[in-house]
């Protein structure tokens, strides 16, 4: 091997294992998080709310596949519009499968507040109150006895009163276009919404014609508020009141600003780590993870003397590039991941020893040290090919086709794997090809 | 001078395990094999135990809720049981976790219902149940799984597809640089690892769960990887060798490798057994499942996949 080949590989490894802390490094977005590195940790390792939504095709019934699948599109962006405003820091929103979306919201703490945000279908629908007297339709545990009710005639509970018999629906929140919380007179929260021009004619006129008739504000099914019209009311703007607290309607106008979800959505599954479980289990994962580490570096040393720092070296490096690597292509380390790495770690340890059993076998049969490290090489190439391969084609497959956590460990398993060809290898050689003479070789 | 100087080097500062190994790994094959048969049928039985629900599946396989509570006031699991079965939920288990690190009471819930329309309330109505309950202790809701039935079952498809292409895979690309029949006994082993691996789990009463999948997949990873070292030496040795019977080749080739089968063991062996003692509740049976997994793909290599490429061997011949 040619000296200038020789600097180059060592000028390269130096610069990507220099890339490779620099990236794992936290940079000030991060400091201003207080995350302690830039490489971004799974919900499982550093605490927060994951959800698996689902088009509820109980309730959105007789759509096709694509007709499904459109209206999960839709509830996509809608969903993407309502967490912005939420101001959660790096959520993640992701379409999966036909009818799936899944959330994640990293550190969370708050997780009700998250959780109303997102399931609120934010149906707003005004209709008028019907002026037939509830009494009648009321059986004698006071419920309303739906069967009984005239067929224009809808029942809705209440927010504060239990049950309103409405009318036909005369406007719904599409033709919304602005939202926000305002105080009343008595300094409680409001929300008050503008409708479009559209909107607000229409809204003028079904004001005008109903006055002194109770108007009905309904979200998602339930009545807010049911004022009475006093006059006509022009420009399409009004207000819903409630007995809101601040964060209620705070919430409110959020989801009505962003607008309704097209289909309903329920959650097919929650995984919730607080702060203090994941950061116990980060804790007592990274000691035993170093002892771990420690122990082999050291058993490297027993077996294989000088030779087995050289291996170690390699292995280190392995690890720093793939949480290089990790870092840059903004993956996400889960624990499945860290087990992932462990056996990248093993697999490049394993290199290492069918390398130096083969050297060893070669300064056994009477080969100089140098022919014996050529040889020793060469010999184990093949299996350590052979292996890596196999690896990587059961990684790619599992990253390609698995889901949650088995696509965390595939991620770490197939960086790894490709780095450890690199790095228990050509890095290894390079070490053992800097001294050109060997009188004696410690292995 | 040179070849002085190897040797020196080579001599004086090994430190080996085993000098020149010649042990006979084969003189027992048929019986170890018949041993293997037999385990396969203990794990495809634990197999059909998961699969009937009478083995205990973690809550992301199986359905349910897993609730982690926490109070800064100890709070009797008798009166909580009461509470909990007082408010609609008899079938919960609770368990209270100790650990030394945490002052406090730490409280563990499983609900084994199928739940449906609840997905994501559990944990806030059990913990508007417990403070209720409980209104001087001050829980918090720490964490909480809660999987509906649907997401289980395409959970658990779409773990056994990805594995099952990836075998495919691995049995292309080892028949295409060994032989066909490398490539089938590296496939039909690796599923000798999981079954048995199964059959550990569901024995030892630990819940199987989206963790011990992963633990199973990285035990396939290590398992092929000495399974593909030992072939390599065999496939070399073919070459050198030409006209020594097969069985004696192989048996070669296995002690030729003994010295890295088990430095290699060992040295993975060393890295899990910290983090079985110290790796906190999480890891702790994940890395069990990995210590044995790993004696289990080393026995496998030895005592199965090799014995099988000799027994395979002599019935080709036979009929060649």
């Amino acid at each position: 091997m040619s000296v200038s080949y020789q600097k180059f590989m060592m000028l390269f490894v130096i610069v990507l294992g220099g890339l490779s802390v620099w990236a794992i490094l936290p940079t000030e977005a991060d400091r201003t998080h207080g995350r302690p590195t830039s490489l971004r940790m799974g919900l499982d390792i550093q605490g927060g709310l994951h959800m698996n939504l689902e088009v509820d095709q109980e309730k959105y019934k007789g759509k096709t596949p694509q007709e499904v699948s459109e209206a999960a599109d839709r509830a996509l962006e809608i969903l993407r519009n309502r967490v912005d405003k939420l101001g959660v820091t790096e959520p993640l929103l992701q379409r999966e499968g036909v009818a799936g979306i899944v959330v994640q919201f990293p550190g969370l703490e708050d997780y009700r507040q998250a959780q109303e945000i997102i399931l609120s279908t934010a149906q707003l629908e005004f209709r008028l109150v019907s002026r037939l007297p509830l009494s009648e339709f009321l059986d004698k545990d006071g419920k309303v006895a739906v069967p009984k009710l005239p067929k224009d005639i809808t029942y809705l509970p209440g927010k504060d009163e239990p049950h309103y018999l409405c009318e036909k629906v005369l406007l719904t929140g599409e033709a919304l276009v602005d939202a926000k919380v305002e105080t009343d007179n008595l300094g409680r929260p409001i929300v008050g919404f503008k409708l479009n021009a559209e909107g607000g004619k229409r809204f003028g006129v079904i004001t005008g014609e109903n006055v002194h008739r109770q108007l009905a504000i309904i979200l998602d099914g339930k009545v807010y508020s049911a004022p009475e019209i006093q006059s006509r009311i022009p420009g399409g703007s009004g207000i819903i009141q409630g007995s809101f607290t601040d964060e209620e309607a705070g919430r409110l106008a959020i989801v009505l600003k962003s607008g309704a979800l097209p289909a309903p959505m329920k959650i097919t599954s929650q995984f919730l780590v607080g702060p203090t479980l994941g950061k116990d289990s980060v804790e007592k994962g990274t000691k035993a993870a170093f002892f771990g580490l420690l122990l082999v570096l050291l058993y490297m040393v027993l077996f294989y003397r000088l030779s087995g720092l050289i291996a170690n070296f390699g292995m280190l490096m392995n690890v720093i590039l793939l949480m290089g690597f990790m870092a840059g292509l903004k993956a996400t380390l889960t624990l499945p991941g860290i087990a992932g790495i462990v056996l990248t770690v093993g697999m490049s340890v394993d290199s290492n020893v069918l390398i130096f059993e083969r050297i060893r076998e070669e300064l056994k049969v009477g080969k100089t040290v140098r022919a014996a490290i050529e040889a020793g090489y060469q010999r184990a190439l093949t299996a350590i090919i052979d292996s890596h391969v196999t690896t990587l084609i059961t990684s790619v497959v599992l990253f390609q086709f698995g889901t949650g956590p088995v696509k965390g460990f595939a991620v770490t398993l197939s960086v790894g794997v490709a780095l450890s060809l690199f790095t228990a290898v050509v890095i290894t050689k390079m070490i053992f090809d800097a001294r050109k003479e060997y009188q004696t070789l410690s292995i | 001078m040179t070849r002085e100087a190897g040797r020196r080097g080579g001599k004086g500062g090994m430190f080996q395990l085993f000098k020149d190994p010649d042990y006979n790994f084969l003189k027992f094959r048929r019986a170890l094999l018949a041993l293997s048969v037999l385990l396969c049928g203990v794990g495809l039985w634990a197999c059909a135990l998961l699969w009937q629900g009478k083995a205990p599946l973690g809550t992301d396989f199986g359905g349910g809720v897993l609730l982690h509570y926490a109070a800064p006031k100890t709070v009797e699991l008798e009166a909580i049981r009461g509470a909990l079965k007082e408010a609609g939920y008899p079938e919960a288990q609770i368990q209270q976790v100790r650990e030394e690190t945490h002052s406090g009471f730490k409280l563990i819930v499983r609900i084994k219902r199928q739940i449906t329309s609840e997905v994501g309330t559990t944990g806030g109505k059990v913990l508007g149940n417990l403070q209720k309950a409980f209104p001087d202790a001050g829980f918090t809701l720490e964490g909480s799984d809660e999987v509906g039935p649907a997401v289980s079952a395409r959970l658990r498809d779409d773990a056994f597809k990805a594995f099952s292409l990836a075998m495919v895979g691995i049995l292309f690309y080892i028949a295409m640089r060994f032989a066909f029949r490398n490539g089938v006994i590296s496939v039909f082993t690796t599923v000798h690892d999981i079954l048995v691996i199964v059959a550990f789990v569901v024995f030892m009463g630990m819940e199987f769960d989206l963790l011990t999948v992963t633990a199973i997949l990285t035990i396939a990873g290590y398992s092929l990887n000495d399974k593909v070292v030992i072939f390599d030496r065999i496939r070399d040795n073919l070459k050198v060798r030409m006209g020594e019977a097969y069985p004696s080749l192989v048996n070669l080739s296995l002690n030729e490798t003994l010295n890295r089968t088990v430095i290699t063991g060992g040295s993975t062996l060393l890295a899990l057994i910290p983090v079985y003692f110290l790796g906190g509740e999480v890891l702790h049976n994940f890395s069990l499942v990995l210590i044995f997994g790993i004696l289990v793909g080393t026995y496998s290599s030895v005592f199965v996949a090799s014995p099988l490429l000799v027994e395979w061997n002599q019935i080709g011949s036979k009929k060649g």
